[in-house]
């Protein structure tokens, strides 16, 4: 009797060895997921990821064929934008340092607009007009990174020059305006991530994941479950990798930050993000995450929040119409608004300042 | 035995084939990718000690893969971001040399807890 | 002057008892030093079940106190696991208890033998004990992959444990009446 019971106990013991030790299918590695297609590509400067959930498996060489629509856009894209070399806008550029007037292509005049727009309302700390200071700074390419500030005196001509420049009235034309350098480094990844998303709906992938270099935007859902998306630690180095995850919707994540592009000088750090007041690096913060369903404000008011500071962008976020953010301060501190931290899941260890 | 008793130790049973199943499922990635020119260019595992050179638009970058993890050690480009990039350990994590146009990611063998970082 | 009456002759001897088990147990090897199996339950059990919840209770903690005392552990992290195992533990038996008193009255089948009990009893304790090494003493999370494998263990022990039980409580009730004659082997 005793030796049944003993036989009994360790038959349950087998089964619970053998249920504990079999591999879990319910959630494949992505590169087993057969409803998974992701596409890496290097452009604009960084690494783009395009994840698309398939409904599916037969989907696949469809969603392949889409993904490598949105690379072609992506290079595309970053041809007209950018500041410098021979694209739309550096020959736009060029025409303004020349001294004179341009017209603006009617392709880029949404962008135009709204970027002028998220100017005026944060009282121009994300200023789409700042291309000369960028590129005083050597923040203007990837491939090369400074290894000390400018010359003050230049930075002021560079500032004069800027304060001094005409408004945009939001037509097709701007000008003259020398010392006037149109970049879209801070608005041109959300705005390109929300299109990407935008043309994979028309080729019938409603479920997908555009990343570029870290500023992504999400649609739909990754099949039963939401798509999870983790805000990097700024200091990741010193241990957590992340700061939080979150479960998305049809939002975009953007997150500025003073750890990836960035140059030391005399044991101070100078990131990528500058002040259009001052013509210097933004200070007081590690990073911003701005969570929204638009992904050029969520890039481009992020990066106006970064400039504000921990004084003033609570303010400035609700100017803006942004009430999911949270932000890392130079001394650590993470504070997150009501309405993000309800969401958020914090890394175990990290405690945030809910502010409302 | 009674049933409750079986019906206890089944319960108990249960409970701990679910922790194994939760304490035990490892999230270390099994291989890297790496690529260059945006071409897939070679898949290594991670379980190998072993240096690999990479061509790319500036010269050959050198990545290390050593105890499961991996890092560029070496690379043609004036700035070295992928240098300060560190060991990548985890499933879903990469690093690019955006100069020489050779990116890295870590694909394994369970499910990344992730989709994208936000960064 | 206060006289020792027979209840504290029986708590006293049962404690002893207890101790010596925990005593003995001390000196087996453990993953987690201090986290043991816990066979010195089956006498709490033994006592609850026979003298009630109180004298379990005064058993656990003179087992626990002096068990320390004696191997020298009094108030080292070992006496905090100990008593963390053994709070654990007793309050597992006490739902037990308790649900077995409610649920005599609907069927008896579904009343929790001393196997039941003690099986719940050492799981409690093995997870009483883990709670206070992962919160308190090593708050690591790696620890986390120790505890599904301690509580197979214990399982097992709890069992096995349960089952020693109902044969000296089998053997205790015999012997108690004398003039009932011994059963066949069962």
């Amino acid at each position: 009797m005793t030796l049944r019971r003993i036989a009994a106990a360790l038959l349950f013991a087998a089964l619970v060895l053998w249920l504990g030790l079999r591999p879990t299918h319910r959630h494949p590695a992505d590169e087993a997921d057969p409803l998974l297609l992701r596409q890496e590509f290097l452009a604009m400067g960084t690494q783009v990821s395009v994840s698309i959930h398939l409904a599916t498996p037969k989907d696949r060489p469809a969603a392949a064929k889409a993904a490598t629509a949105v690379e072609a856009f992506f290079h595309d894209f970053d041809r007209s934008w950018n500041p410098w070399g021979d694209g739309t806008l550096a020959t736009l550029n060029q025409t303004l340092a020349a001294g004179k007037s341009i017209v603006i292509p009617s392709p880029m005049r949404a962008l135009f607009a709204r970027a002028w727009q998220i100017r005026e309302l944060s009282g121009g700390r994300f200023e789409p007009r700042i291309g000369t200071l960028v590129r005083l700074w050597g923040f203007d390419d990837t491939a090369r990174l400074p290894t000390a500030p400018p010359d003050r005196a230049n930075i002021d001509s560079a500032l004069a020059a800027l304060h001094a420049a005409a408004p945009y009235d939001e037509s097709d034309r701007y000008g003259a305006a020398i010392g006037v350098t149109w970049d879209f480094g801070a608005i041109a990844k959300g705005a390109a991530v929300d299109e990407a998303l935008s043309r994979l709906r028309v080729d019938g992938f409603t479920d997908a994941i555009v990343d570029a270099g870290g500023n992504l935007a999400a649609r739909g859902r990754r099949g039963e479950r939401a798509w999870r998306i983790a805000i990097r630690h700024p200091r990741a180095e010193l241990g957590q990798r992340f700061l939080a995850t979150l479960d998305v919707g049809d939002e975009a994540v953007n997150t500025h930050g003073d750890y990836e592009r960035y140059f030391e000088y005399q044991g101070q750090r100078y990131c990528h993000i500058l002040d259009p007041e001052t013509g210097v690096p933004a200070r007081g913060f590690e990073s911003v995450t701005v969570v929204h369903a638009d992904a050029t404000l969520a890039d481009a008011g992020g990066a106006a929040l970064f400039v504000a500071g921990p004084e003033h962008w609570r303010e400035l976020a609700r100017r803006l119409g942004l009430d999911q953010v949270v932000t890392v301060d130079a001394q650590g501190q993470v504070t997150a608004t009501a309405t993000l931290a309800r969401r958020l899941q914090l890394t175990p260890g990290i405690t945030a300042k809910i502010v409302p | 035995m009674t049933r409750a008793d079986l019906l206890a130790i089944a319960l108990c049973a249960a409970a701990i084939g679910g922790a194994f199943a939760l304490t035990w499922s490892s999230q270390a990635a099994g291989w890297v990718e790496i690529r260059a020119g945006n071409a897939l260019v070679g898949r290594y595992p991670l379980d190998e000690d072993r240096d690999i050179a990479v061509h790319g638009r500036l010269g050959d970058s050198q990545l290390r893969i050593e105890s499961g993890r991996v890092r560029f050690v070496a690379s043609p480009c004036p700035n070295k971001v992928c240098l300060h990039a560190g060991w990548l350990e985890h499933s879903g994590d990469t690093a690019a040399c955006v100069p020489n146009g050779v990116s890295i990611r870590l694909v394994g063998t369970r499910a990344a807890a992730v989709d994208a970082i936000s960064h | 002057m206060p006289t020792v009456t027979p209840q504290d002759r029986l708590i006293a001897g049962y404690a002893a008892l207890a101790v010596a088990i925990n005593v003995i147990e001390s000196g087996f090897p453990s993953p987690l030093p201090g986290v043991k199996p816990g066979l010195a339950n089956v006498v709490t059990l033994i006592v609850l079940l026979r003298h009630g919840w109180r004298a379990a209770t005064a058993v656990t903690l003179l087992r626990i106190v002096v068990g320390s005392l004696v191997t020298g552990s009094f108030l080292a992290p070992g006496f905090w696991l100990a008593c963390a195992g053994a709070g654990a533990a007793l309050a597992a038996l006490a739902l037990g208890a308790s649900y077995n008193r409610i649920g005599a009255h609907i069927d008896k089948r579904w009343t929790l033998s001393p196997v039941g009990l003690s099986t719940l009893a050492a799981q409690a304790h093995i997870c009483g004990q883990f709670a206070l090494a992962r919160w308190l003493l090593i708050p690591h999370p790696g620890l986390a992959r120790l505890l599904p494998p301690l509580l197979l263990a214990s399982l097992i022990f709890g069992i096995a444990t349960g089952i020693a039980t109902q044969r000296v409580l089998a053997e205790l009730a015999l012997a108690k009446s004398p003039t009932v004659k011994p059963s066949q082997e069962t």
